[in-house]
């Protein structure tokens, strides 16, 4: 179950994004009151539902930036390395920590 | 405010590992890829030590030698950092004793002489932080309450435990106004051990530690409802 | 998905993880832009207001804490310390903090078991139920009633120790009724009775708020009873004349936290104690009115064995005594003989005799189980007590011999409602009139109850083994981790013919040789009333729901007597039984001298110590000023215990160990608990924070040893004894530091059984085996291979 958060920098309407990444499944997104900025928290069964979240997410419009300020995500729950989608994409587990409970 | 110009993204060690994707791949990558520079550099916090700004515009990781500590301490660089994520991540429900996170060295564990370090508070090179200060130093039997948590073993069995949300910043009535107290003040009664100073943790660190009589104006919460006449006292 | 809303009050694992995500990015927010504020975080808000607190006394050991317990939801979600109990003024232990995580291991028996084919299946708890009465119908008509038998504990709630008792000794009519206090607090009870005439302490824990001096027995009260030595160190920080002594056979955090720590040889504090004696005579610092006003002087049996062969039977008798056959007794304890035996430096001898005869220092001693589980452990008891009463330092505010209990209700359920083979609810079954009146409120024939005490809880284990016990139920504890020499009884118990029922709240080793598992309700799943070291009753109401079919112990006995036929002794409703048991109870106890509190009083007040006389406590028994039993026409104190009403000064000797080390096994074993741990571990091991705290056993050994033998810091080293062998890692820089010569082990680890190693000794007085000192050798083990091969 990763579990994640994000910061997101609108390029214009931080409320008008928000809506349409919490319309991603797994997704909440929260503006802030007094900036235009938002926290997106995505929650997603596992490490390929986190992939493909993931794609969609650099396929959404109107994002200037997104910064990743946590993520959670079980061993087991992390395919095999071969299993990966290869992209021109920063691996995200590489940073990902693990958090032994 | 427009603030989404930031052409360095600070974070706080809460923020455990920090990635960048999608767009802020970019970032990385160089300059010229349509983002903005900013106008002003995203304010430094008080005392600068709570938002780490590399000059290169990287973003900070792990710090690799914390490997032993629990993965929230991990700062995002330099000094590692009381957080409000750490702070819970420490404690089985909110109030609990939290557990000691580093490790205890032999005569501290029999001598329980931890308040040496944690009565005053102040820098430590050892663990490169800065000193949680205690909030009751009357207190000597250090142990009694706070278990050594340095152990990261796998349960023995697993526990179903849940708790109740913790508290977090209350919103003050009217803007302006003095946030009430979250939680209750036993054995946290003074308050500037966990809001004030550098260890203090970073998202409820008061604005104005000079200020020193705290419940003249922040009082604790201690229900929900509102006076209606006639309720009764039970 | 959605962040949990306010409306939950309570959040699983990944909610909190949603909840850490989005506090992390809010921080970050926080960093960057001071001031931004994110409606949803607010919303956020934990609902603290939700949660209902409860109060009841802590689960664990026998200080007896007031908790108040949070529930939302119908589930426990945090702990504080009741500011309103006087016991612990709002203060509790990691354990205490922790205690109700204890509930929710992910393996809490739900459902009753039974053997089937040697496999464990599941079954109703009604259908485990019948099984069990016809299980003890048929050992009864097969074999006699003195073949079936209960083990219980000093964690059974009063109902459940006192219908244990009333379905055993009245209904059934055997005195096969033992509980695993007999292994912690067995010298306790014989060390009051044979100095005082009745059981447990006459002072209170509000003599730690008037004494200036403390001494600690053997007692590493810092890990043990942690919220008392609080209140201890706050004494101290008070009043700076408080000096506090640690007299121990090992450096633990009490003796660092004490003013000054001396250490004695296992078995020497009775040459000690007679020393310290011996100094307050010569001195003239005894308290000559009242020793001759309230002490009478007494010898008893010397060279009494240790029980060590089955059917082992010791009387002691009481002999009258003087003062001067006393002095002339002493003679043989100088502080310099005494030096040579104990290892205590004479000065340190007369350092403590001068703190117990300052007439203007007020002393309290502590002890319990270094005292307790000894083989002359009710020598011990007595030896302190004569220390105390020579300097008159007793039954007053400050001055007090103060026997501690490690258990929560070992004083209110096995010493009061006395669920042991020679007690009844008042008095003993030898007795006839503790008979009769046993009879009259049990509402049975009085030929029911036997006149002859059976087993004790060696020899009811021994029983088992040998077969003359053939059924033995056991409630709320674990004895195949806490028996010692335990692989006799592991496989005794196991023996093709016996049935044991086990009823606990985890599968523990002692519900691997069962043959039927009941699922117990566990602490506030259900009411109760615990009684905890200083006579205090503290009840509790049901809290939470038990899990499953879990179900109390008091009501798994009535569901089974009512099978039994027992219906007219067992008539209450489950609404309101445990009201109806504690009112029937009650009438044991009425009277002055231990008179008991209402139902009602006790769910009004945090805690009532007894006697409860006129609406009042009382704190300081014997005391005519405090106890309205003692009556003035004795002086200003009245042993009213004993028929001269005087306590009695027994002359003890010290006498060696049942086992000492020698060239083949050269070192003492000393085995206990650590804070994290209690008892045998199978709640504290799933609690996380207490689990990973202290993972598993591990054998401290001093130093020096270790650099004389090679051993390093957590290598894994063998100890083995005489009985048994034990593989494991090598502690030398831990909490505690044995002397040289001596290891330590802790018990609570179900993988690493220390109690394979230990003998089973005990005080042939209590009965009470001695955990403390047995012989053996430490090896280490060159290779992983050996150490494989001797898997």
């Amino acid at each position: 179950m990763p579990v994640c958060s994000y910061l997101v920098f609108p390029q214009a309407n931080a409320v008008d994004l928000s809506a349409r990444l919490s319309a991603l499944p797994g997704c909440e997104a929260t503006p802030a009151d007094n900036a235009d900025l938002l926290i997106l928290v995505t929650d997603t069964a596992d490490a390929e539902a986190e992939e493909l979240l993931q794609a969609q997410l650099a396929d959404v419009d109107g994002v200037q930036c997104m910064v990743l300020t946590f993520g959670d995500i079980n061993e087991a729950d992390v395919p095999p390395a071969g299993a990966r989608r290869k992209g021109p994409r920063k691996q995200p587990q590489d940073a990902i920590v693990h958090r032994s409970h | 405010m427009p603030v989404a110009r930031a052409w360095k993204i600070a974070v706080t060690v809460t923020a455990m590992a920090v990635v960048i994707v999608g767009v802020g791949e970019f970032l990385r990558a160089g300059d010229d890829a349509g983002l903005r520079r900013p106008d002003h550099r995203a304010p430094a916090h008080d005392g600068g030590i709570l938002a780490v700004v590399h000059g290169d515009g990287a973003m900070s990781s792990a710090h690799p030698q914390g490997a032993s500590l629990a993965p929230l301490m991990q700062p995002a660089a330099g000094v590692q950092q009381r957080s409000i994520t750490t702070y819970y991540d420490r404690r089985a429900y909110s109030g609990a004793p939290p557990v000691v996170p580093h490790p205890v060295d032999a005569r501290t564990n029999r001598t329980q002489a931890c308040n040496v370090c944690h009565e005053k508070g102040g820098f430590t090179p050892k663990f490169n932080a800065y000193v949680p200060v205690t909030p009751h130093p009357q207190y000597r039997n250090c142990l009694q309450c706070h278990a050594l948590g340095a152990n990261v073993v796998a349960d023995f069995v697993g526990n179903d435990w849940l708790s109740v949300r913790v508290p977090v910043l209350h919103r003050p009535a009217l803007p302006g106004n003095p946030p009430p107290m979250p939680h209750p003040l036993r054995l946290h009664d003074n308050c500037l051990a966990c809001h004030a100073g550098p260890a203090a943790v970073a998202e409820v660190r008061t604005s104005h530690p000079e200020r020193l009589n705290c419940q003249q104006c922040h009082v604790p919460r201690t229900t929900q409802a509102i006076f209606q006449r006639g309720a009764g006292a039970g | 998905m959605t962040i949990p809303s306010p409306t939950a009050a309570y959040v699983s694992r990944r909610d909190f993880m949603r909840r850490l995500a989005h506090g992390a990015a809010a921080a970050a927010a926080v960093s960057m832009i001071p001031g931004v504020s994110f409606a949803a975080w607010e919303s956020l808000d934990a609902d603290t207001s939700d949660i209902a607190w409860k109060k009841t006394p802590c689960r664990f050991c026998g200080v007896g804490c007031g908790l108040l317990v949070g529930v939302a939801e119908g589930r426990a979600v945090a702990v504080k310390g009741d500011p309103a109990s006087t016991v612990n003024k709002g203060l509790a232990c990691v354990k205490g903090y922790h205690s109700v995580q204890a509930l929710y291991g992910s393996d809490r028996l739900q459902k009753a078991l039974v053997r089937r084919n040697g496999q464990m299946v599941e079954v109703p708890i009604q259908e485990a139920l019948d099984l069990v009465a016809a299980k003890m119908r048929e050992t009864i008509d097969t074999h006699g009633k003195d073949a079936v038998s209960i083990y219980g504990s000093g964690q059974w709630t009063i109902p459940d120790g006192y219908v244990a008792s009333k379905l055993f000794k009245g209904a059934i009519g055997t005195n096969n009724v033992e509980a695993n206090a007999r292994l912690c607090m067995a010298s306790a009870v014989t060390g009051f009775l044979t100095s005082f005439g009745l059981d447990e302490p006459m002072g209170c824990y509000e003599d730690i708020d008037h004494a200036d001096t403390f001494i600690t027995w053997g007692n590493n009260m810092a890990e043990m009873h942690p919220v008392l030595f609080s209140r201890v160190l706050d004494r101290r920080l008070k009043n700076p004349d408080t000096l506090v002594i640690d007299f121990a056979t090992r450096t633990t955090r009490t003796s660092h936290a004490a003013d000054k720590s001396i250490l004695f040889r296992p078995q020497t504090d009775l040459a000690v104690a007679n020393a310290i004696c011996h100094e307050i005579i010569k001195n003239g610092w005894m308290h000559r009115d009242f020793v001759e006003q309230h002490v009478a002087f007494k010898t008893g049996k010397t060279n009494i064995g240790y029980g060590t062969e089955d059917g082992f039977a010791f009387t002691d008798k009481a002999e009258a005594s003087t003062l001067a056959d006393f002095r002339e007794f002493l003679k043989d304890y100088t502080p310099e003989k005494v030096e040579k035996i104990s290892g205590v430096a004479a000065a340190d001898i007369r350092y403590m005799a001068a703190l117990y005869g300052d007439p203007a220092r007020k002393v309290v001693s502590f002890w319990c189980m270094g005292m307790n589980q000894h083989t002359r452990g009710t020598w011990i008891n007595n030896l302190v007590y004569n220390i105390h009463l020579l300097t008159g330092k007793i039954s007053q505010p400050g001055n007090s011999p103060f026997s501690l209990t490690g258990q929560p209700s070992a004083c209110g359920t096995v010493r009061e409602v006395g669920t042991l083979t020679h007690k009844l609810p008042h008095g003993v079954v030898m007795n006839q009139k503790d008979r009769e009146m046993a009879a009259r409120i049990w509402d049975v024939p009085v030929e029911n109850i036997q006149p002859k005490p059976t087993y004790h809880t060696v020899e009811m284990f021994r029983a088992l083994d040998r077969g003359d016990i053939r059924f033995m139920w056991i409630q709320v504890t674990n004895p195949m981790v806490t028996m010692p020499k335990l692989s006799r009884y592991r496989d005794g118990a196991l023996k093709e013919g016996r049935f044991v029922v086990v009823s606990d709240v985890y599968p523990t080793p002692t519900t691997d040789i069962a043959d039927v598992i009941l699922p117990s309700a566990m602490w506030i799943e259900q009411e109760g009333m615990y009684g905890n070291s200083e006579r205090r009753t503290q009840h509790f109401e049901q809290i939470l729901q038990p899990p499953g079919e879990a179900m109390s112990d008091t009501w798994q006995l009535i569901e089974v007597a009512r099978r039994l036929g027992f219906e007219k002794q067992f008539p209450w409703s489950y609404e309101t039984h445990i009201r109806d048991i504690w009112e029937e109870y009650r009438l044991f106890h009425a009277g002055p001298r231990h008179e008991m509190a209402s139902y009602e009083e006790l769910r009004r007040q945090p805690g009532i110590m007894w006697p409860y006389v006129n609406g009042k406590s009382t704190q300081w028994r014997y005391n005519t000023e405090y106890d309205p039993a003692a009556d003035a026409s004795h002086g200003r104190f009245d042993f009213y215990g004993k028929p001269d009403h005087r306590a009695w000064l027994w002359q003890r000797p010290y006498e060696p160990p049942a086992e000492s080390p020698d060239v083949d096994y050269p070192f003492w074993l000393d085995t206990g608990r650590v804070l994290e741990h209690w008892h045998s571990g199978s709640m504290t091991r799933r609690v996380p924070t207490l689990h990973r705290s202290v993972p598993n056993a591990y054998v401290e050994l001093h130093p020096e040893d270790a650099r004389r033998m090679g051993i390093l810091d957590g290598e894994t080293v063998r100890l083995v004894s005489r009985r048994g062998r034990l593989d494991l890692p090598a502690q030398l820089h831990g909490r505690g530091q044995p002397t040289p010569g001596q290891v330590f082990v802790p018990f609570f680890d179900e993988s690493l059984l220390i109690n394979e190693l230990t003998l089973d000794a005990f005080c042939p007085i209590s009965k009470q085996p001695d955990y403390k000192k047995c012989a053996v050798r430490v090896e280490r083990l060159a290779s992983a291979e050996s150490r494989d091969a001797s898997r």
